[in-house]
């Protein structure tokens, strides 16, 4: 029982949220996923290995930081259930009527002594809980006294707080993603989901402003089949699609290359290659893919990522990380690239980058959020104040002064 | 045109400023007054200019840094005068204003060039997102101001003091405990339509992306002192610290994220 009043006090939250506070600035100052070269060359020796042993060059998925989630949800729960357990218990009794004042930071004057205002305020407060200060000049009291709604706003804060959470950790151990570049009439194989289904991209469109130059929108139309169904679906940026119980986010794009790759002996083999990519090749060696748009074009004004047509292939080999030949590329054009391997520029087009995500833990976030923003207008917007009265004598007899404070 | 009418709104704020500051020594009313029809003046100019941008953009102009900033400005102003008039509070605006007329004073070097929305930014979202951050970030603004004189004004031996500092303390605490709160609501209702939104956008509801995080760290810092202020011993000055530290998280969020680290949000 002690350790759960422990694990539920104030200062043990305040101890986890400013361990949490201290890995996300660690985490946003420090740069995250770099190669250990890279921390001992900028952070010296010492200091490097203090980062690689503390994980602190993966923050978000240390060991530190899981046993602070741990921690968070250990208090976050044990804390709902105490609030919920008190929310109850006090729903059981009757609730005072709110304590009003007709204006707030009122003055009075009555006419008497001391003890007389002492028993008007104990009059006034009388069925409210209420304490009083005396000090030698003056005395001071406050008074409140909470509805039966309020005495849920915090309980159910904290639960939407434990839905967030509870749907995190779903999502965490059962959400699946995939990114895929698939190029305009290609198909695709989606894995994520319950059911796997084919992705067609059957077209890419940017949209523009009147400008002509600044893209307005992404779309993509695509096709989702499945063994006894095909279903058109679009999707673009903010707009994503749903189907087979997965999201199709509009992520980003790109321009695909189609090449035709021959030899001497006349096999021939065509490839979809997009701009940086790098191929293996079978007699050693590889082949880099870049593309920079035509003098004719750039003259033009188009830009290089948005227009598929008027660009020149750059392809490079490199063996033994060593360049050996290098080529450009028209459209239609035709190289021998080295001795005996041929490379052909066949078309250009879009390929449209979708992020794929099976999640079943977010709709149960989304309801913690609900039950987290309706804790909150509970909590702190159907108030009931407590009212606060500091009274001392003067010549006339005595001033009060009324104040109507914060929710307690 | 509404550059121009900036320079008139920080002239104004500049001068209310100065008013305000010496109000803290001279005890003249009409030194006060004059602020508070200057800081009202400039609140209206500043709404002429964030009305001159909205017609012109076809949408609130929150799509880079510099409309921001003047809706910011704008909201801790209304919020300002909120507490002047209805809390019957405009001592604070000594330390409030200031901060406002350096703040307007950083948009001078900032492009004042409107842009049409990237597909990212063309959602409904981004007007409640964005909304809900003017109002949070203004309520902190307000709450930080209110610390600083509180800090300035109240004895850390407050219990000894006079019936009328008694009450400007409780008074103070009151209206700082209200800021925070305003503040915290929107500050949640913030997180929580950006991560319905990236859920749209990017597929994720939360990546850890650098304003994420600090977003969070600065709900963690008001979490606390909403947890704290239950206790007598950080309703005073100690909350005010807390605040006051609340406040640089906030400032942080917004530039030193926006400029010195990368990630998700770096197109503001």
């Amino acid at each position: 029982m002690d350790l759960i009043k422990k694990l539920s006090s104030v200062k043990f939250a305040v101890f986890i949220f400013l361990y949490i506070v201290a890995l996300c600035v660690i985490a946003t100052l420090l740069p995250q996923n770099q190669a250990a070269e890279y921390y001992s060359h900028n952070y010296g020796g010492v200091l490097s290995k203090i980062i690689l042993l503390m994980q602190f060059d993966r923050v978000f998925n240390s060991l530190l930081f899981a046993i602070g989630f741990v921690l968070l949800s250990i208090n976050l729960l044990i804390c709902t259930y105490q609030r919920l357990r008190w929310a109850f218990a006090n729903q059981k009794k009757n609730p005072r009527p709110r304590l009003e004042l007709k204006g707030d930071f009122q003055t009075e004057h009555i006419a008497g002594t001391m003890p007389e205002a002492e028993a008007h305020i104990k009059n006034v407060f009388n069925g409210y809980h209420w304490t009083m200060q005396k000090e030698e000049s003056q005395i001071t009291a406050w008074a409140g006294a909470k509805g039966k709604a309020q005495y849920w706003g915090s309980p159910i804060l904290h639960l939407g707080l434990c839905l967030v959470l509870v749907g995190s950790i779903i999502s965490l151990l059962s959400s699946q993603k995939e990114f895929k570049y698939i190029a305009v009439g290609d198909t695709a194989e989606i894995k994520s989901g319950p059911a796997p289904y084919s992705l067609k991209v059957e077209d890419f469109k940017i949209e523009y402003y009147d400008d002509g130059v600044t893209p307005k929108q992404y779309i993509s139309f695509l096709t989702a089949i499945t063994e006894d169904s095909q279903k058109s679906i679009t999707t673009s940026v903010n707009h994503p699609a749903e189907i087979h119980k997965t999201k199709i986010v509009q992520a980003s794009y790109g321009l695909h290359f189609k090449l035709m790759i021959s030899d001497d002996q006349g096999r021939q083999k065509e490839l979809s290659v997009m701009n940086g990519d790098t191929l293996s090749l079978d007699e050693g060696g590889h082949l880099l893919i870049s593309f920079r748009m035509d003098a004719a074009s750039k003259m033009e004004g188009q830009n290089s990522t948005d227009q598929v047509e008027g660009h020149r292939l750059l392809v490079m080999v490199r063996h033994n990380n060593e360049p050996v030949a290098a080529e450009s590329l028209l459209l239609n054009e035709k190289k021998q690239i080295i001795t005996g391997l041929y490379l052909q520029f066949m078309n250009s087009g879009y390929s449209t980058g979708l992020q794929i995500k099976y999640d079943p833990g977010i709709n149960i976030i989304f309801a913690g959020f609900l039950i987290v923003i309706l804790g909150m207008i509970i909590r702190f917007l159907i108030s009931n104040p407590t009212v606060y009265v500091v009274f001392s004598s003067d010549q006339e007899g005595v001033v009060i002064r009324w104040q109507k404070t914060s929710t307690i | 045109m509404a550059e121009n009418f900036n320079y008139l709104a920080f002239v104004l704020l500049l001068i209310s400023s100065s008013l305000l500051l010496f109000k803290l020594w001279l005890e003249q009313t009409w030194l006060q007054n004059a602020a508070l029809g200057l800081i009202f003046t400039s609140a209206i100019v500043l709404g002429i200019v964030i009305w001159i941008r909205t017609s012109a953009a076809g949408h609130l102009p929150f799509n880079n840094i510099y409309g921001f900033l003047l809706c910011f400005i704008w909201m801790v102003l209304l919020l300002y005068l909120v507490l002047a008039i209805y809390y019957k509070m405009p001592e604070p605006g000594a330390f409030i204003i200031p901060i406002t007329t350096l703040l307007l004073g950083v948009t001078f070097f900032l492009s004042p060039e409107i842009k049409p929305l990237m597909p990212a930014l063309r959602s409904n979202w981004l007007f409640l997102h964005v909304l809900t951050s003017v109002i949070s970030y203004g309520a902190f603004a307000l709450s930080f101001g209110l610390s600083l004189y509180y800090i300035v004004k109240i004895p850390i031996t407050a219990e000894q003091a006079d019936s009328k500092n008694i009450l400007l303390k409780e008074r103070l605490e009151t209206v700082i405990y209200n800021s925070v709160v305003l503040g915290f609501v929107f500050l949640t209702l913030l997180i929580i339509t950006g991560a319905i939104w990236a859920e749209q956008a990017w597929g994720a509801w939360w990546s850890w992306d650098p304003k994420e995080s600090w977003a969070l760290v600065t709900w963690l810092i008001y979490a606390i002192y909403l947890h704290l202020r239950r206790r007598k011993a950080w309703r005073g000055h100690r909350g005010c610290y807390l605040n006051i530290a609340g406040f640089f998280c906030v400032i942080f969020t917004f530039f030193g994220v926006s400029y010195l680290l990368s990630g998700l949000h770096s197109y503001m």
